[in-house]
């Protein structure tokens, strides 16, 4: 009876410290403006902007290899490599390949689905699509679903010089954010900075894009930092190292019982 | 024995230089100090091995592989070296090649085949050998099979060939064991449906489904398993069971509420277990008892991780018992000093009444554990 009671007494305390945890990243943001839309651009403009700046992120079907490395204060940094096959934005494999602990892991994401893979269980497992990813400020989403257009409707709502800001808005309930606010350059559509809001409008990270290069025919930003507004000096960067336009990739390669091939 | 071994490692590693295939190497130092019960269970195993209270356990992981085109190899061994012992003791988990021909690919080897969707039991896979309930995610040992996988947008089919040898009078067939497994993907939702058979060994047909919800993932799997052969389980060794069907199930959820957060929560249900006075019964026949917790119908697990600034990982695995008021309770925390070293400290006590059967089974009061961990 003594042993059951002081196993309860670390059981409480194991989870009032976890509540502690969580409770300190509750900081208040600022409410998002209301946005609306500059009349001297057409709805239809502002889709074939969305669409350049997709093009412009990655081709339509791609390897890629990608470097994250995520700071937070007082954390050790994070880093992986992972190699990265992606088919029409709604597909995307991801096996890391560094650090040597978690080499041969992987993440599958297809439509609303998304998987992990480990070697040694050898079977996937499913995870809930809308939480972060690898412990970076990254969600799931950012990292394998590779197209806006497809989730987001949008409207351009500022402009300051080659520079127009793009609104998108959530086509659904079940993406990951309610509305990105997002710069992009008018004449290479490669998008500068932007900031993602949460479900309760809440902006909750801000993104910026850098070193931009020509590869498969478009400029394109390689690196990218996104930075958590709800966490103290908390960001993920990400480089690109390697990108490669396909003409195709199999789809068994995106079947979750076929991630052990 | 030891000379042998080194020189294989340091074979690999140049090879691996020279022709850039993927070679992995993780280096354990284990120490474990064990309070033995002196029950029945402990005098069966001091027959068996010698049982020290305090042992060191130095463990090795090789994992090699290799991709040619459609061909691909995989090699993952783990080799023990024990505290007064100078030859390793070793399991292969993986030995296989596979052929991949578009979407058609075949596995030959020994590999691991792993079948449910539970965390800490799996009642649909009678192929694979047991995992450690307390930590289930690692040693999984694999074994010999064919294995032919379709990959397709209806259906993908999963037929395999394992061979268990039987004895010299049997036919060719009682000495195969025959599985299949269909996945299909509908909505959020993986839908399994299994199912083994061998001529007067075993029987088996099982359903999974795992299903996001949003807020969690919720996992059931099913089974219905007809053991003919009287070794596969102690209720048929005993004679206590006939070779009837019995059913099994699980029904679990988890949740990763961030990258650095894990809960699982799950009931198992096996129709093979003992009944409380049948438990008595195997008990009084004082046959070889081992050290296993799992012989009785109604089990619960409770398992929670937390990564504290990606430094420090503290985790809590519980197993709870239901028809004896058995526990076992496992906590443990793990300091991350970078992504190739962790030292890991856990705590495994066998909470379990003296008057409760479980308590007979179990040989040990507690286990502190000790793990340096290196990866390279």
């Amino acid at each position: 009876m003594k042993k059951k009671f002081f196993i309860l007494i670390i059981f409480i305390f194991y989870i009032s410290l976890l509540n502690a945890k969580e409770n300190k990243l509750k900081i208040m943001p600022t409410p998002a403006d209301a946005d609306k839309p500059m009349k001297k651009y057409s709805k239809e403009f502002a889709k074939s902007l969305l669409k350049g700046v997709d093009d412009t992120m990655y081709p339509k079907i791609f390897k890629a290899k990608m470097s994250m490395e995520t700071i937070r204060k007082g954390r050790a940094p994070v880093k992986f490599i992972y190699e990265i096959y992606s088919k029409g934005g709604n597909k995307a494999l991801m096996e890391i390949v560094y650090p040597a602990r978690d080499k041969g892991k992987k993440i599958l994401l297809l439509d609303n689905n998304l998987w992990m893979y480990m070697p040694e269980v050898s079977r996937p497992i499913r995870l809930s699509r809308n939480q972060s990813f690898m412990g970076s400020t990254f969600s799931n989403e950012d990292v394998s679903d590779s197209t806006w257009e497809d989730d987001y409707d949008p409207v351009i709502t500022d402009e300051k010089g080659e520079l127009i800001l793009l609104t998108l808005k959530a086509k659904r309930k079940d993406v990951a954010y309610k509305q990105i606010d997002i710069w992009v350059n008018k004449e290479s559509k490669v998008p500068i900075e932007g900031i993602y809001y949460g479900l309760s409008s809440k902006p909750i990270k801000k993104i910026y894009f850098s070193n931009v290069k020509k590869i498969a025919g478009f400029l394109r930003p390689l690196d990218m930092q996104m930075v958590d507004l709800l966490e103290e000096d908390a960001w993920t960067d990400v480089k690109l190292l390697e990108l490669n336009e396909l003409q195709t990739i199999p789809d068994h390669k995106f079947d979750a019982t076929q991630l052990g091939r | 024995m030891r000379k042998k071994i080194f020189f294989i490692f340091i074979l690999f590693f140049i090879l691996s230089e020279f022709y850039a295939y993927d070679f992995n190497l993780d280096l354990q130092a284990q120490f474990f100090y064990n309070n033995y019960i002196k029950n029945d269970t402990f005098n069966y195993l001091a027959q068996q091995m010698t049982l020290t209270a305090f042992d060191y356990i130095q463990k090795t992981r090789i994992k090699i592989k290799e991709k040619k085109e459609q061909l691909k190899f995989d090699f993952d061994t783990r080799l023990y070296l024990k505290t007064g012992e100078d030859n390793f003791e070793y399991f292969i988990d993986s030995l296989y090649f596979s052929f991949e021909n578009g979407p058609f690919v075949l596995y030959a080897g020994k590999q691991r085949i792993k079948w449910g969707v539970g965390y800490t039991w799996n009642p649909t896979d009678k192929l694979q050998p047991g995992k450690n309930i307390l930590d289930p995610k690692i040693d999984l040992e694999g074994f010999y099979a064919l294995r032919i996988e379709y990959s397709n947008d209806f259906i993908t089919p999963s037929v395999i060939i394992a061979p268990q040898i039987k004895s010299i009078d049997s036919n060719v067939v009682e000495n195969i064991r025959f599985a299949m497994q269909l996945y299909k993907l509908i909505g959020n939702a993986d839908f399994f449906i299994n199912g083994i058979y061998q001529m007067n060994n075993i029987q088996t047909i099982g359903m999974c489904v795992s299903y996001d919800i949003n807020l969690f993932i919720l996992n059931i799997e099913s089974a219905a398993v007809r053991f003919m052969e009287p070794s596969l389980w102690i209720t048929r060794m005993t004679g206590i069971d006939n070779d009837g069907v019995k059913y099994s199930y699980l029904i679990g959820i988890n949740k990763i509420f961030t990258s650095s957060f894990f809960m699982s929560l799950e009931y198992y249900y096996n129709g093979w277990g003992f009944e409380n006075l049948k438990f008595n019964d195997y008990i009084n026949l004082n046959i070889n008892k081992v050290s296993e917790f799992g012989f009785k119908k109604n089990y619960a697990s409770f398992n929670i991780s937390y990564t504290w600034d990606e430094k420090i990982l503290t985790k809590i695995t519980c197993i709870y018992g239901i028809d004896d008021s058995c526990f076992l309770f496992y906590p443990g925390i793990e300091y991350i000093e970078n992504q190739d070293f962790n030292i890991e400290l856990g705590f495994v006590e066998n909470i379990t009444d003296k008057n409760k059967e479980t308590y007979y089974s179990m040989p040990f009061f507690n286990s502190l554990v000790l793990k340096l961990k290196a990866y390279f």
